[in-house]
């Protein structure tokens, strides 16, 4: 079986054709990210086709400010048309083609009529459930919505349609696809393989405080509010919310207008790894209260240092552990059993270590790359015809 | 005065901004080229303004064919648009804003409200006119033509419609202006300024053959169809034709299959200037046969080598010179003038070393990018006395 894989930045694209290329399997990658970006990721040069003309000076113009939303996107959607036609120009035959969703339908297409199968890999939940989630939160919180361009969702849900096959992380993410009418055998759930070397338990919590810890860029996608307003509620004398990632002025500003900010709340910014590992050890819990998460990889993160996590569903969170043995998982929007949640944690000092402990074994039984590139090649071969293959 | 620029190259707007400078009007230049290749342009780099992040990866992609005509041209519009809102966000405080066409729709919109003049500077004729006359080439050769981007078309007669003047570089460009309703006092021709430095005679013909030379890229719209088939009707027993400029297989197989195409003829390629003076110099007339063209100054640097011109009506040429004094000019689609003015030349050496003699005097009147600064000036400052 050859595989062809199409993604326009990296993201868990490479550890997929990692994962192939050891397999023998991986017949080309094609990535808008630039050659020289892309030196450290142990595949052949050869096997690695680029075309950054649109994709990085996208990427920088969005590091400036100044440019309009509306160019942006602009802007955007070119570099994934461009990158999707010379993805679908420059195919290799190959048995499979895997795209990324939102830049791959022209690819899928040329690839299907050369006889391969094409599956469309989707980091998240169903587009038309994604746009959803997020415009109603908006709407919660009188922001203004982020404007969906109408042709961005009409080209990924081409994409689902033309597809052989829909690959997701988690089952939130497949459920979205069932709810809005693809068929359940089209759709394949294949969690993110969590890579524990840079996570392990290095700290211990401080046994008279209780810090909660938020992980990730800060946003009503992610469901913040509902953390400041479970940590309102949370009773306990030394209690501390840390936020590790960035927090837009902007955010912090509408939470202080909603009465939800207070002193014990700390932005710690960007961490790097050996930082966060260590702020992940010695916190109390972390929360994670998506309205609209693919895999939220944090999670696991928290798991590998001994952190029992508080999530919503909407997270992926089921991927990793039953609610109530290895963390908790709560519907989404309701600060109310966030708090109780924490509030359980955080009288309970025993359930939370039990509960850290079982954190660390079960993430160490979610596996790594290698698990997830077994269980793909699995998937992609399950789409060939028996015999073919070998 | 103050004047502020955009351009999303570098064209003749630099030799614009450097007079500028030199007269203390300069405010800032915007263009889409790096600053990087922009280091030898005697400017201080602060008044440079540079937003390369869409046309420099469109100019240094090798070939785009298989992106397909849509996905080229829609990056063509988002490329006008991100530039054009990107000036127009940054521009200074100016009196007079300056942008090339169909790249400063919004920045000219902006400038008038902030009470800014409007200079829309075209460096060909009007849109409507360059794509008719760009389709009738086509039609006249079977040809299939995709036809310039509608929304490209509405951009500029936008610009033409909100600027406070159009400036354009012959009379030619003039003139399909006004033929599509615009007012003679609006469009004013600023022809481009003539840099001779590296241009001037250093060989002579040789004697008893004619060499033709074309100087440009090779396409239809360069009127090439015409050229050979004025050259396939002159009489000479030692004539050569030769192609100097960048030129595609795929163009010269069309050639072949009109029978137009002959393998005596010379592709040459891009030559760099040092050597365009000795072939220009060698040749004994350079034919331009252009269907559209703003001001084409290879003619001015034929000149300047003491080679006469045969050019077509549509090329700028009446602005650089006489018709049957210092060069030839004929109506376009003619091949039958075409080569009846090369055979006057071929048949009567002397004439055509006198032609070329008168050509090098007029060339040699002509202004510099300094002249064109001043003009620029007087003409823009024209526009802040007058009232409205």
């Amino acid at each position: 079986m050859q595989v062809v894989l199409s993604t326009i930045g990296k993201f868990h694209t490479f550890d997929l054709a990692r994962e192939l290329h050891r397999r023998g399997m991986l017949s080309a990658i094609f990535s808008g990210y630039p050659r020289f970006k892309l030196r450290q990721e142990q595949l052949p040069e050869a096997l690695v086709r680029t075309f950054p003309w649109l994709r990085t000076p996208y990427m920088a113009l969005a590091r400036r400010s100044g440019i309009s939303a509306r160019f942006m996107r602009w802007v955007e959607r070119l570099s994934y048309a461009t990158f999707d036609r010379y993805t679908a120009s420059h195919l290799p035959k190959c048995d499979v083609f895997v795209g990324l969703s939102g830049s791959a339908l022209h690819s899928g297409r040329q690839a299907r009529q050369h006889g391969a199968r094409y599956v469309c890999d989707r980091g998240s939940s169903h587009i038309r459930t994604q746009h959803e989630l997020i415009a109603q939160e908006h709407a919660l919180w009188g922001q203004r919505e982020p404007d969906a361009d109408p042709r961005t969702i009409a080209q990924e849900e081409a994409e689902y349609a033309e597809a052989d096959c829909i690959t997701v992380p988690s089952r939130f993410a497949a459920d979205t696809f069932i709810a809005q009418g693809v068929p359940a055998h089209k759709v394949r759930c294949l969690p993110y393989g969590v890579n524990l070397t840079d996570f392990h338990p290095v700290a211990q919590p401080q046994a008279d405080g209780f810090d909660v810890l938020f992980a990730g860029g800060a946003s009503l996608r992610k469901g913040v509010p509902y953390l400041l307003q479970a940590f309102q509620r949370l009773q306990h004398p030394r209690k501390r919310l840390l936020f590790a990632g960035s927090f837009p002025s902007e955010l912090a500003e509408h939470m202080r207008a909603a009465g939800l900010w207070s002193d014990s709340i700390e932005l710690l910014g960007h961490l790097e790894w050996p930082a966060l590992r260590e702020r992940m050890g010695r916190s109390h819990a972390l929360v994670l209260p998506s309205i609209e998460d693919g895999f939220g990889l944090v999670m696991a993160q928290a798991m590998a240092c001994g952190c029992p996590v508080v999530a919503s569903e909407h997270t992926g969170a089921r991927d990793l552990f039953t609610d109530g043995d290895a963390g908790f998982i709560v519907p989404i929007r309701r600060a109310d059993l966030l708090a109780e949640r924490l509030q359980q944690l955080a009288d309970d000092p025993a359930l939370r270590q039990t509960m850290g402990q079982r954190a660390l074994q079960a993430v160490q039984a979610v596996g790594g790359w290698q698990r997830y590139g077994d269980e793909a090649v699995a998937t992609y071969a399950s789409l060939l015809p028996q015999g073919a293959t070998a | 005065m103050k004047v502020a620029l955009s351009v999303i190259g570098k064209f003749h707007t630099f030799d614009l901004a450097r007079a500028l400078h030199q007269a203390g009007h300069l405010q800032a230049i915007f263009t889409g080229y790096p600053r990087f290749k922009l280091r030898d342009e005697h400017l201080p780099q602060e008044l440079i303004h540079t937003f390369p992040w869409l046309q420099t990866p469109y100019m240094g992609m090798p070939r785009k064919e298989w992106l397909g005509r849509k996905l080229v041209s829609h990056w063509e519009y988002i490329n006008r648009l991100t530039f054009d809102a990107h000036v127009a966000r940054q521009l200074p405080d100016a009196d007079v804003f300056v942008g090339l066409s169909s790249f400063a729709n919004k920045t000219g919109r902006r400038a008038r409200q902030r009470g800014m003049k409007y200079v829309c500077d075209r460096g060909s004729t009007h849109i409507r006119t360059q794509n008719q006359l760009l389709h009738d080439e086509h039609a006249r050769w079977a040809l299939p033509y995709e036809g310039i981007d509608p929304r490209t078309i509405a951009l500029e007669e936008a610009e033409y419609a909100q600027a406070d003047l159009i400036t354009v570089p012959s009379h030619f460009n003039k003139r399909s202006f006004t033929e599509h309703g615009i007012s003679a006092d609006k469009v004013r021709v600023l022809p481009y300024g003539v840099n001779l430095t590296r241009f001037q005679p250093t060989h002579a013909p040789e004697a008893d053959r004619f060499d033709v030379i074309f100087v440009g890229a090779l396409t239809l719209r360069k009127g090439v169809p015409d050229l050979l088939e004025a050259f396939r009707r002159l009489q000479h027993p030692r004539k050569s034709l030769s192609f100097i400029g960048t030129w595609s297989p795929q163009f010269v197989e069309v050639l072949q299959r009109m029978g137009l195409w002959s393998d005596e003829y010379k592709l040459v390629g891009h030559v760099p200037q040092e050597r365009l003076k000795d072939i220009m110099s060698r040749a004994h007339a350079m034919v331009l046969p252009s269907i559209e063209e703003g001001l084409a100054l290879v003619q001015a640097q034929a000149m300047a080598c003491g080679c006469p011109v045969v050019a077509t009506t549509h090329t700028g040429a009446e602005d650089l010179f006489e018709d049957g004094v210092q060069g030839h000019i004929v109506p376009i689609r003619r091949p039958d003038l075409i080569a009846e003015r090369l055979q006057a030349l071929a048949d009567s050496p002397q004439a055509r070393t006198h032609m070329g003699q008168l050509a090098l005097q007029r060339v040699q009147q002509a202004g510099g990018w300094q002249q064109y600064g001043e003009s620029a000036i007087r003409l823009y400052q024209s526009l802040l006395t007058t009232k409205g």
